[in-house]
């Protein structure tokens, strides 16, 4: 072979461009993507067509909670979650990750670029399903409720924050996937965080009430205002709570994710 | 040194595999692996505790049902049995797709080519496990629940209907997780499936609302155990309940021997 | 005896195997070369009942495979060391073959023995090497004491002493009467231990022979010649039909030639050689000059 390589250190956009290469040919990646995005949407037109509003009563509504309907996007969020688990999994189980981690031995930045992958697809798939809903739910309820357009600062504080919402899930699906290399354990894992715990931890089910306030869903309602106004309302954390939260999740995720792969034999 | 071939007695071949030794080979399979026996005692576990907190603490119960807590409420609530039926569904699933992922099905399939009985075994199996999964998590949450609760008369109508129904649950929760396992034949996919269809369908659909969600939601299992432990989720007859569970166990086993027998390996 | 007639598998547009016909006899080992790729693990699978053939059939004593209800008793085959779940111990995963055929537990522990691993029965599979997988699949071929084995590159990873166990396993076996179907590359270690060949390429049947006739169809072969006169050699030699090359002042590579027509032609010419060694094997020779044109995977030139 005569193609001169070059020697020594590899360079951070390399790593990216071959974890975006990995990632792109996984089946799933655009399935649950594509899958999440006509969910949202469904689900954004299903919540705007059945509310009836009387004239006049409209200011008594929060307009947001319907495009940015909680469990809809405590499902995206799962969703976004298991897609992350997966691209950990799926190396562990194939052995590929030994391949990977004898390409390139310095486990961290792989788990750096594969988490910034991750996060992107995350990013792009969350700003179409929010801005889908954000639509979608305007139209079905054009005549009874307004608010729902990018203008209104707080619908585009609502729709940036949804969009960031499965990246944080997903980062999250990476830790757990890290941690539970077993591909089914991990994904009931990743469902049973992030959906069941949630709702048992509101329904008083299980008693750990201020933990309820941790949860990213918690956050994401307070500073997106989408929190619901009905009569089981669980505790939610103050704002700049909020804010800790919604960066410390993803923060840690990462680090989780970093310390296990590179301390464990592979 | 030399194998001895085998006694003459024992030569020969038969003509159908024994259900006997094939419920034997998978037991024996179930039961040698770490992770499945680790599940399940983590299962029962958090799934008494649940039932422990319930009495304690009260349960919030879903939409559309209310009163005062007793220890049948407790023991059966909706939510506390969502991990176990997740839980069922992934060994049900990990049943099949664990072969599939290690290449142990071409030897198992190649040591006992009637794919048919193979299919029934595993469904056997699976059911025991979680059916006895489901006793001990239905009985022993009971008997917390009364102990915690110190109610006068233990519970409100019909407790071994609510424990018979739960020992159907569990194995059918498992059989359509092996069923989607084998049509999916992906670890991931088939987890997906599991956790979406008895984890997030229960909480977002509900028998209340319009006609069409009252139908699906009726038809899950989730809602026809709720009928028929008491706690009023379902909408259906007591009859119907029973019917609706057995029906997506009936589905998932023939669902699973339809698509281990039809397929290349 | 195995039986194939017209065997044919299609998998979308590609055809793995192509109207393949032919039989396995019992009482002597049966090679099966072919090139990378050429439908022999298809074919082993059709055998099995683990892929359904397009067209045609494969039946092992007279029945198709999948009617059986112990397979075990009837074949035992490996086909690929890691078809077993790593979390288990090599002796729960005998255990469970041999109780889902009913095989007597006792069987599990001569088999392992038979193998070599009776020391490391308890551990995980996870934690074997390549060579212990392979004695572990083939202590499954043997649970069930069967009179028809199949062997898919049985030697891949096994060290020295472990290729002659095998070679002398498989030969006691077939001595026993039973029909032993050895699938593997290694040429000279199928030289050694196959009686009868069966050779493939791009799914069609190539030869179905004995080793010696198959071996014969070699033209190319080279041999090594070292000769103190090495110039009167080679004008002999290429009036006889050799093609000569001279590797160094006292060594020449010969052509079209045998090593009984060298030696024979060195006689009458009353010139003393010291060394006439075939280069290349008879049966390697014959198999890449047979399969030149069913090749599928050729590495590149550098």
């Amino acid at each position: 072979m005569n193609t001169h390589m070059r020697a020594g250190h590899v360079r951070f956009g390399d790593l990216v461009a071959a974890e975006w290469i990995k990632i792109r040919s996984l089946r799933s990646t655009f399935g649950l993507m594509v899958f999440g995005v006509l969910f949202a949407a469904v689900a954004a037109w299903w919540q705007g067509h059945h509310v009836r509003v009387a004239p006049g009563a409209a200011a008594a509504f929060n307009p947001l909670i319907y495009p940015y309907d909680q469990l809809t996007w405590a499902f995206i969020t799962v969703l976004a979650a298991t897609f992350g688990a997966l691209t950990i999994t799926g190396e562990y189980a194939s052995g590929l990750i030994r391949t990977t981690f004898v390409a390139v031995p310095a486990r961290r930045r792989v788990i750096l670029a594969k988490s910034l992958v991750v996060a992107l697809c995350m990013a792009v798939f969350g700003l179409i399903a929010s801005l889908a809903s954000l639509y979608i739910a305007g139209y079905a309820l054009t005549g009874q409720l307004s608010g729902l357009s990018l203008g209104q600062g707080a619908a585009l504080r609502a729709a940036i924050l949804s969009a960031a919402l499965p990246v944080l899930g997903s980062q999250i699906g990476i830790a757990i996937g890290a941690l539970i290399r077993h591909p089914l354990s991990a994904i009931g894992a990743t469902w049973g965080v992030l959906l069941l715990l949630p709702t048992m931890l509101a329904s008083g089910t299980i008693g750990l009430g201020t933990a309820t306030e941790g949860m990213p869903l918690s956050a994401w309602m307070t500073l997106a205002r989408t929190a619901s106004t009905g009569a089981h309302q669980s505790p939610l954390p103050p704002s700049t709570a909020a804010w800790i939260l919604i960066l410390a999740w993803p923060l840690a995720s990462l680090i989780v994710t970093a310390t296990t792969v590179t301390r464990r034999d592979v | 040194m030399s194998v001895q071939p085998l006694a003459p007695r024992l030569r020969g071949p038969r003509k159908r595999a024994r259900p006997a030794d094939l419920c034997a080979a998978e037991w024996i399979k179930f039961w040698s692996l770490r992770s499945t026996p680790t599940a399940l005692v983590l299962l029962v576990s958090l799934a008494l505790y649940l039932a422990a907190n319930n009495s304690r603490h009260g349960v919030l119960p879903m939409a559309g049902s209310s009163g005062p807590l007793n220890p049948q409420r407790a023991a059966f609530d909706g939510f506390s049995w969502l991990p176990a039926m997740i839980g069922a569904g992934l060994i049900g699933a990990q049943a099949m797709v664990g072969e599939y992922s290690t290449g142990l099905i071409r030897t198992t399939l190649a040591a006992v080519p009637d794919r048919c009985r193979i299919s029934v075994a595993k469904a056997a199996v699976v059911t025991a496990v979680t059916g006895g999964a489901a006793l001990v998590i239905g009985a022993g949450g009971l008997a917390l629940a009364v102990a915690i609760i110190h109610a006068p008369s233990p519970v409100d109508a019909h407790p071994m209907r609510a424990i018979w129904s739960s020992i159907l649950l569990l194995p059918t929760c498992a059989l359509a997780g092996m069923a989607f396992g084998t049509l999916v034949r992906h670890a991931a996919g088939s987890a997906t499936v599991v956790c979406a269809l008895f984890g997030f369908i229960p909480i977002m659909l509900r028998p209340t609302g319009n006609r069409w969600a009252t139908d699906a939601a009726n038809a899950m299992p989730y809602y026809a155990w709720g009928r028929l432990t008491g706690a009023g989720t379902g909408t259906m007859t007591v009859a119907v309940a029973w019917a609706t569970l057995a029906a997506w166990a009936a589905a998932s086993i023939v669902i699973t021997i339809l698509a281990l027998d039809r397929r290349d390996v | 005896m195995i039986e194939i007639k017209e065997l044919t598998k299609r998998f979308g547009a590609v055809t793995a195997v192509d109207d393949l016909t032919f039989t396995v006899q019992p009482g002597r080992v049966t090679g099966f070369l072919g090139p990378n790729g050429a439908g022999k693990s298809t074919t082993l699978r059709m055998i099995l009942g683990l892929n359904a053939p397009t067209r045609g059939s494969a039946a092992v004593d007279g029945r198709p495979f999948r009617e059986e209800g112990a397979g075990l008793r009837r074949v035992g085959a490996l086909l690929d060391a890691g078809d077993v779940h790593r979390g288990r111990s090599a002796r729960a995963h005998l255990t469970a073959l041999a109780r889902s055929n009913g095989i007597p537990r006792e069987r599990v522990a001569a088999v392992l023995s038979e193998v070599g691993l009776q020391d490391a029965a308890g551990r995980r599979v996870g934690g074997f090497s390549l060579g212990m997988r392979q004695r572990l699949g083939i202590a499954a071929a043997l649970l069930g004491d069967p009179p028809v084995l199949i062997f898919d590159e049985p030697i891949n990873g096994l060290d020295p002493e472990g290729i002659v166990w095998a070679r002398t396993l498989f030969r006691r076996l077939a001595a026993e009467g039973r029909t032993v179907f050895v699938s593997s590359h290694v040429m000279s270690e199928v030289e050694h231990s196959v009686d009868h060949l069966i050779v493939i390429g791009n799914g069609k049947l190539i030869a179905d022979e004995p080793l010696e006739q198959f071996a014969a169809r070699a033209t190319r072969l080279s041999v090594r010649v070292r000769t103190h006169d090495p110039e009167r050699l080679t004008a002999a030699l290429t009036a006889q039909g050799g093609r000569v090359a001279a590797e160094d002042d006292r060594t020449l590579t010969v052509s079209g030639l045998t090593t009984l027509r060298i030696g024979e032609i060195a006689a009458d010419q009353r010139i003393t050689v010291y060394e006439v060694a075939a280069v290349s094997s008879a049966l390697e020779a014959a198999f890449m000059e047979s399969t030149a044109a069913s090749v599928e995977f050729r590495a590149g030139r550098s």
